[in-house]
């Protein structure tokens, strides 16, 4: 078995849910609450990773992290690296693609918080982002929690993008999903076999963990 | 500094709310909004609150301007400083009755903070429950820590919307004695939405009649009660004021004008009280006119017959005001008109004795 491969695949989840959830916090809050038409586009570009071709999603990853990008550039003349091809560059690619997975059960569960308890938190003091961070996400803690497992565990197994953004660079870029491909190109079967197995146990716990979860969302009442 | 109020909301489809409205902050005391459901007085509580946008007016406390026509909520609900109890406690589940009162008083240090829930908790009698969850309480429990909640921040004003909604018998008169006591004690100036008389007669040193969407009278809860016909529509009963003569076998012996009723004695000492009485409590009877031996049975005369849905209305003169509230069969089957002669029984149990402080 790959041990590098599947080490570097859970380090990329790793730290790719880690970014997603200030970043997937903070654009929850519109998604669930907004009332502007800003809400509508904002949901719809959130939710492109899901319905997009990853080698689409790929494609323009690359032109955004690429040399001759404002991003791309900024970060090169900044470390003396690129971006693309590295490991750096696949964990925003990473993020960006696993952001829908982290947004979708947290908007839901927000949307299920009794909005009279957040006219309650206003007659209390507590502005919009005081309402937000004290009373809306706690009582969305489940729906926190399922999304960074179903980002989690998208993020341990996503090929596409993560193949066109960050190639197949052992150590750097060359992720399970792709260690079982170069094995299933070589006829290594049984190694292939072993590799696909292990991700398919972990999918399944994740997605278990998140069915529980789900089922106990209205234990608050 | 005195808060005052002239607006107007529509809701789509809805009725057009107009309120016109002036409270003196300075002084503590409770004024009742008082008429019957839909009339508007909860969106007049939620545009004071800012929790809802007016189409039209201006809301000012003092010289600041909390909404002016065209301008918005200049002043949003959260910076208003305004305490509000709403119908459901709406505690925060996820914390505890500490952290449910603790939760205005952020910018507070934590000591202040610490004194200021262990007092409001004392004040509620919400003493040895402070790290209970909301779930682990009773409905009139937690109705106490929302009241805590909203008086905790020290509020300029806090707003009370049917606080007893959601509660039992038993629950609501406990927290409305609390009430009483408590916003006595902070001295902080309420304005409570009701439609039940006795929370008005109880609690409300002045009173605002509102029906239609529209303010109709101002006053002392007592006179505009008091007043025959002035009430809105909607069933509730009726008051008498009435002079304690003498308790029997636990009930207690109540003189209005021409007759006398027996009712649950609330105990204490008692000379003067109101005497609030249920419509469903009220039957009526044909029968001879000018016996009065039998308890709580009271010659009356029709005044007035209303329909209302399945149900009639009877506006009666019994010496003081009375309504009974029949169903259309029974008031068919009577062949009630207006001007005759009945006899009112009227339910023990449907009497509320109030006590006229002062």
């Amino acid at each position: 078995m790959d041990w590098e491969a599947i080490r570097l695949s859970l380090k990329l989840a790793l730290c790719s849910t880690a970014l997603l959830l200030p970043l997937g916090t903070a654009l929850a809050w519109p998604l669930a609450f907004g009332r502007s038409r800003a809400r509508l586009l904002l949901e719809a570009a959130t939710s492109l990773p899901l319905v997009l071709p990853p080698t689409v999603l790929g494609f323009y990853l690359i032109v955004a992290l690429g040399p001759r990008s404002p991003l791309g550039h900024a970060w090169e003349s900044l470390t003396g690296s690129p971006l693309v091809f590295t490991f750096q560059g696949l964990l925003l690619a990473q993020t960006v693609t696993n952001l829908p997975f982290f947004l979708q059960p947290l908007v839901a569960s927000l949307g299920g918080v009794d909005r009279r308890l957040l006219e309650a938190a206003r007659t209390l003091g507590s502005g919009g982002a005081g309402t937000y961070l004290r009373v809306a996400l706690p009582l969305a803690w489940r729906g926190l929690l399922s999304g960074a497992i179903l980002a989690f565990a998208h993020a341990i197994g996503e090929f596409g993008v993560v193949l066109m953004v960050g190639g197949n660079i052992p150590g750097a870029t060359r992720t399970a999903s792709i260690a079982l491909f170069d094995q299933v190109q070589a006829f290594e079967m049984a190694g292939a076999n072993r590799t696909a197995l292990l991700l398919l146990a972990l999918a399944l716990t994740v997605l278990s963990a998140t069915a529980w979860l789900r089922s106990r969302e209205r234990a608050w009442n | 500094m005195e808060l005052t109020a002239g607006f107007r909301k529509t809701f789509p489809g809805g009725p057009t709310i107009e309120a016109e409205l002036a409270l003196d902050l300075g002084a503590s005391g409770l004024t009742v909004l008082f008429g019957p459901s839909g009339c508007g007085k909860t969106t007049v509580l939620r545009c004071l609150a800012g929790l809802e946008t007016p189409d039209a007016g201006r809301i000012a406390a003092g010289d600041a301007v909390w909404f002016e026509d065209g301008h918005g909520n200049a002043v949003p609900a959260q910076a208003r400083g305004v305490g509000f109890v709403f119908q459901e406690p709406l505690l925060f589940p996820h914390l505890t009755v500490a952290g449910n009162i603790a939760y205005g008083l952020r910018d507070w240090s934590r000591s202040e903070r610490g004194a200021r829930v262990a007092a409001m908790a004392r004040l509620a009698g919400l003493e040895g429950l402070e790290h209970r969850r909301p779930r682990e309480l009773s409905g009139g429990q937690k109705q106490r820590v929302a009241l805590a909640r909203a008086l905790a921040p020290r509020p300029r004003l806090v707003l009370l919307d049917e606080p007893f909604a959601s509660l039992d018998r038993a629950a609501t008169e406990e927290l409305r004695r609390n009430l009483r006591h408590i916003l006595h004690r902070l001295e902080v100036p309420a304005v409570l939405v009701t439609h039940n008389p006795v929370d008005a007669l109880a609690l409300g040193d002045h009173m605002v009649l509102m029906d239609g969407g529209r303010v109709l009278r101002q006053g002392t809860p007592a006179a505009i009660l008091a007043e025959a016909g002035g009430l809105p529509a909607e069933s509730f009963g009726s008051v008498a004021r009435a002079r304690v003569a003498g308790r029997v076998e636990g009930l207690l012996r109540l003189e209005t004008g021409r007759a006398e009723l027996y009712a649950p004695d609330p105990g204490g000492d008692l000379d003067e009280v109101y005497a609030c009485v249920r419509g469903e409590g009220v039957s009526l009877e044909r029968g001879p006119h000018g016996r009065m031996t039998q308890r709580n049975r009271l010659p009356a005369t029709i005044l007035r017959l209303e329909e209302a849905g399945a149900l009639v209305r009877v506006h009666l003169d019994a010496g003081f005001p009375l309504h009974a509230l029949i169903t259309a069969w029974a008031a068919r089957d009577m062949d009630l008109r207006e001007g005759e002669a009945v006899q009112a029984l009227i339910k023990a149990s449907a009497i509320q004795v109030i006590p006229i402080e002062g």
